[in-house]
């Protein structure tokens, strides 16, 4: 079967269109779903059921706010990891002494002998 | 007069004259604080028998002629930056109690220059906050008008150099926790390029952004501070490592030929009338002094904001990991070790710190 272009050309047309819609919608700024439980997880943040909501709609509202990078025209901008190009430090690999282990340890909230103490790693039955 | 009121430069020439001791200044700066402290709370903690010492010390060896470019100058070092056996807390239920067993770069710097150590300084938890209203020890408050802020997160060095407890004080700024209290408290505040004063102690917020700098009550004197603690260590790989220029090489030679940029994209929206006002005669006084002023555009200035909240609190979660009640600090015990950890980081942080973190965690792992 043949066409005669111009069926390929509204199609290009069309798909402009639906690209051109798709970046207007993107541009505005879009409602940020947080799964508040989870984050707090990844964190080790115990926080109380009751307030975990609370956190959650804060989150948004400065995500929301920090979205507004996006609207940012980067084209043509080299990536910058920081201002100054600090490269990396290097040392020669010598041993030296460190804090005394003593010292350390008596900072520390629960230690026996050389090490610090730690309730299990695992649950037990 | 009292000692307390002396700008560093003044003391250093009454100190060098023999018309003062380090002992005498460092008991008018403490006085200063027991009258002023109630109402204003900028130290965590006063180490009185520390600054008595260290200023008989100093004294004699300025008697010797052996004292280093600070000696007997009564400072103060905010909370956040580690000092061998005083208490460091970072204003934080989660450090109370904490003794470091080691000097931090500044804390070693300070002792090399025989400069007096009076206390450590009130700031918002972990240095997350502009108003120092957010510490878990109490907030601090503007010596001009207690019913006002500060300032922060370094309020209380911002106070405590404003009211006289100390000639000068560090801070640490990373999205304007020097600049902003300087500010608000009318004194001497500066964020020195990153790089030039060691991180090495001084408890990280955000890595990338963090950096320590001095308040003063002069120019003058915030050039003495910094030279006191810039240099290269090999304890902070981001130290700077070339050359390290003259910083009071322009003092005195006013600003007659200098061109200053005025940012166009900052005030407007959201700026108070009075602080308009201020800046705009600021610059017409540097232009009446014969600085050439010229208006830059920094065109992504406005995403400044909502950067600094996906870096720092990106960088801070990270940091902050450390804070789990292994090693230092509170712990709540717990059913297993995860457990322990999550109490403890609950119970050891306040509300604002608890969210930069939820922020930077979501930020650094969103997508996967």
């Amino acid at each position: 079967m043949t066409c005669c272009g111009y069926c390929a050309l509204s199609l290009v047309l069309v798909l402009v269109l639906v690209l051109v819609v798709l970046g207007a919608v993107n541009s505005v700024p879009m409602a940020i779903e947080i799964d508040i439980a989870h984050v707090a997880r990844l964190s080790r943040l115990g926080i109380p059921e009751e307030e975990l909501a609370a956190y959650g709609e804060q989150l948004e509202v400065i995500l929301e706010h920090a979205a507004a990078v996006q609207g940012a025209d980067t084209e043509g901008v080299k990536p910058t990891a920081h201002p100054l190009g600090i490269t990396n430090a290097f040392r020669q690999d010598e041993v030296r002494p460190s804090l005394d282990r003593a010292a350390v340890l008596e900072q520390g909230p629960d230690t026996t002998d050389e090490y610090f103490r730690v309730p299990p790693a695992m649950e037990t039955e | 007069m009292s000692a307390a009121d002396l700008s560093i430069a003044e003391a250093q020439a009454q100190l060098a004259s023999g018309a003062l001791s380090s002992v005498e200044l460092t008991e008018a700066v403490l006085a200063r604080a027991s009258m002023t402290e109630a109402q204003l709370h900028s130290f965590l903690h006063i180490d009185h028998a520390g600054a008595r010492a260290a200023a008989e010390a100093a004294d004699s060896k300025i008697a010797d002629g052996t004292g280093g470019s600070l000696a007997g100058i009564p400072i103060a070092l905010k909370d956040n930056m580690v000092t061998e056996g005083i208490e460091t807390t970072c204003s934080s239920k989660t450090l109370s109690g904490w003794v470091p067993p080691y000097d931090g770069a500044l804390s070693q710097a300070m002792k090399a220059a025989d400069a007096v150590m009076v206390g450590k300084t009130n700031l918002a938890e972990f240095a997350m906050g502009s108003s120092t209203e957010n510490s878990a020890f109490g907030t601090s408050r503007n010596p001009w008008d207690t019913d006002r802020v500060p300032g922060g997160s370094s309020g209380g060095s911002a106070v405590a150099v404003t009211i006289g407890s100390a000639l000068g004080s560090f801070g640490s700024d990373t999205g304007g926790s020097i600049r902003q209290p300087a500010s608000l408290c009318g004194i001497v505040g500066m964020k020195p390029t990153y790089g030039l004063v060691s991180r090495f102690g001084l408890i990280a917020f955000a890595s990338s952004l963090d950096q320590i700098g001095p308040f003063s009550r002069t120019v003058q004197d915030s050039v003495s501070l910094l030279e006191a603690a810039a240099g290269p260590d090999k304890m902070d790989a981001t130290s700077y490592k070339g050359a390290y220029p003259n910083f009071g090489g322009s003092l005195g030679k006013g600003v007659s030929g200098l061109r200053i940029g005025v940012v166009k994209e900052f005030g407007g929206e959201g700026q108070e009338a009075g602080v308009t006002a201020r800046f705009d005669a600021t610059v017409a006084a540097l232009e009446a002094a014969g600085a050439e002023v010229l208006e830059v555009s920094l065109p992504h200035a406005k995403y400044s904001v909502s950067t600094y909240y996906l870096i720092a609190p990106a960088e801070c979660s990270a940091n902050l990991a450390r804070f789990d009640g292994v090693r230092y600090g509170l712990r709540v015990d717990g059913e297993t070790v995860e457990d322990m950890m999550r109490k403890t980081r609950a119970e050891g942080f306040g509300p604002e710190v608890t969210r930069r973190i939820l922020l930077g965690t979501y930020a650094l792992s969103a997508g996967y």
